[in-house]
């Protein structure tokens, strides 16, 4: 369907993940999947279909007729030189030229297509790693990026769920335009408990030196004395906020390694994820501590908004 | 058995086994990867002296996770664990001690106040086991060093070490599956393929598995 022509940048094949953690395998996919399963829904294909995820300008050129729609909040492109925004259903027509922005918000955009990015699963998912990708010699690998001139194949071609002349809200810009955006996480039990003053969390600025394995957070609120001492191997996950010897706290992301032995502050919940991936660097937030109960409300917000998406597109 | 088993987050849930052997840990483990928690969707992941029960989604009632966690304490209490029964693997592994891969053979043969070749000969006549996969695909933690061959980490990591790369720090001796940063010190490089999805079991060494070296060449 998509041709890649041009790439200031990196491309890859993201859907929601690997599961095989217990043999090593990083979870990838995604650094915003909440987003890929609304835009997803959007289009009417199934909430874990893979997408394109770009971080830079990515041009493409299109070989065959169907449907794509820009998330996260923030996210731009250009089709055939006409301004596209996020949430903004396109049809695509052969010949056609679409031109991927660097997003406003966050690193990375993501392009869901009509019928789902056609590739083959490996351990669940269709995503291609960049920790991976280059380094495994294996003949079914989850090999990445995308380079010029790939082909991106769907699975089908579906009509758009929304209507082409609509634009659908997606969630993270009004957060994003406050001054201090808070992301809320649940303490972990390496938590400095003893220090009142960071009871209820810390103010932090995203370190330009970050990846989709973590992003670096420089403290700038006063600076909580975190314990550093490495603990016995414990198994990680993407949201997970680790502290290295430099106190200089790390949230893990999508392509995070699979066990660690650094304190644990923290547990960003699923339900918040979505606004770390919305994070750039210089940019400050407040880490404000909740308990597991309010964790748990906030998934049940994410998936009633999931719910009422399904339910506005007709998927349901 | 008694357990410590807490929830860590909307999605983890940890059972804290310090009190028992790691090889004790691999059997509890695989009986719960075999037994099914009311259909949890989810992965078991072992560790050091911990198995964890990863969620695959956020849970949305707290209620869910206490349920799930007093399930998990009482089958573990209840259950009795027969160590492996099997005979588990054995794996000899060819070294080529020092170069690239190698780099810090002769600092930690110094700091170890031995020779290389002594070294290399009480590295050989180790029997190490796998504790856990972890870290990346296919990467084996080894347990078995004895107390006087244990170093710390190094003092900053780094960016590359190349794949292939036998390498050791704290408790643990590992191979690199794929090039990656790190921070343990390196001795030596193993041509084995440690993951390949062209086997049924991708990973070469899995938890249990008994490891020995054997000299290919010293570089």
């Amino acid at each position: 369907m998509l041709i890649v022509t041009k790439l200031h940048g990196v491309a890859l094949i993201s859907d929601q993940g690997f599961g095989a953690r217990q043999v090593g395998m990083p979870t990838c996919g995604a650094m915003d999947k909440l987003t890929l399963r609304l835009l997803n829904v959007m289009l009417g294909n199934v909430s874990e279909a893979a997408a394109v995820e770009m971080m830079g300008s990515v041009s493409f050129k299109v070989d065959r007729p169907g449907v794509a729609v820009l998330g996260p909040t923030g996210a731009q492109a250009k089709l055939n030189g006409v301004t596209v925004h996020s949430g903004q259903v396109m049809a695509l027509r052969v010949g056609d030229e679409l031109k991927v922005l660097p997003s406003q918000c966050g690193l990375w955009s993501l392009l869901a297509l009509g019928g789902g990015v056609d590739r083959k699963r490996l351990f669940g998912s269709c995503s291609q790693s960049l920790v991976l990708g280059a380094n495994l010699s294996m003949t079914e690998s989850p090999d990445g990026p995308l380079r010029l001139g790939d082909r991106i194949g769907v699975k089908a071609d579906l009509k758009p769920k929304v209507s082409l002349k609509g634009r659908v809200s997606l969630p993270g810009m009004e957060w994003f335009a406050e001054a201090l955006p808070k992301v809320f996480f649940v303490k972990g039990p390496e938590w400095p408990i003893d220090q009142d003053p960071f009871e209820r969390g810390f103010t932090a600025c995203m370190n330009p030196l970050s990846n989709r394995m973590g992003y670096r957070l420089d403290i700038v609120s006063i600076r909580p004395i975190f314990k550093a001492e490495p603990l016995r191997s414990y198994p990680t996950q993407p949201g997970l906020i680790q502290c290295p010897p430099d106190g200089k706290p790390i949230v893990l992301m999508a392509d995070c390694q699979t066990t660690g032995g650094y304190p644990r502050l923290g547990f960003v919940p699923e339900a918040e994820l979505w606004k770390i991936a919305l994070l750039k660097p210089g940019h400050n937030v407040r880490f404000e501590a909740i308990d597991l109960s309010m964790a748990c409300k906030l998934n049940k917000n994410m998936k009633l908004l999931e719910q009422q998406y399904c339910q506005l597109h007709g998927v349901c | 058995m008694q357990a410590n088993v807490r929830i860590l987050s909307d999605k983890l849930v940890e059972i804290d086994l310090s009190e028992t052997t790691q090889s004790n840990c691999i059997a509890i483990f695989e009986s719960l990867r075999k037994h099914e928690f009311y259909d949890v969707a989810g992965e078991w992941i072992l560790a050091d002296r911990n198995i964890s029960l990863l969620l695959k989604n956020g849970a949305s009632e707290y209620a869910e996770l206490e349920f799930l966690t007093a399930q998990i304490r009482k089958w573990i209490e209840s259950a009795s664990f027969a160590c492996h029964q099997g005979v588990f693997p054995k794996r000899t592994l060819s070294i080529s001690w020092g170069g690239e891969c190698g780099q810090d053979l002769d600092a930690v043969a110094r700091r170890l106040k031995l020779s290389v070749p002594s070294l290399i000969e009480t590295l050989e006549g180790l029997e190490l086991n796998v504790a856990f996969n972890g870290f990346l695909p296919g990467f084996a933690y080894l347990t078995g060093l004895p107390d006087e061959l244990k170093l710390p980490r190094r003092e900053s990591p780094r960016a590359r070490v190349p794949a292939g790369a036998l390498a050791m720090a704290g408790d643990y001796l590992a191979i690199y599956p794929v090039e990656s940063p790190g921070g343990w010190h390196l001795l030596g490089h193993c041509d084995d393929e440690l993951f390949s999805l062209e086997r049924e079991m991708p990973c070469l060494l899995s938890p249990g598995s008994v490891v020995t070296f054997r000299t290919k060449q010293t570089c």
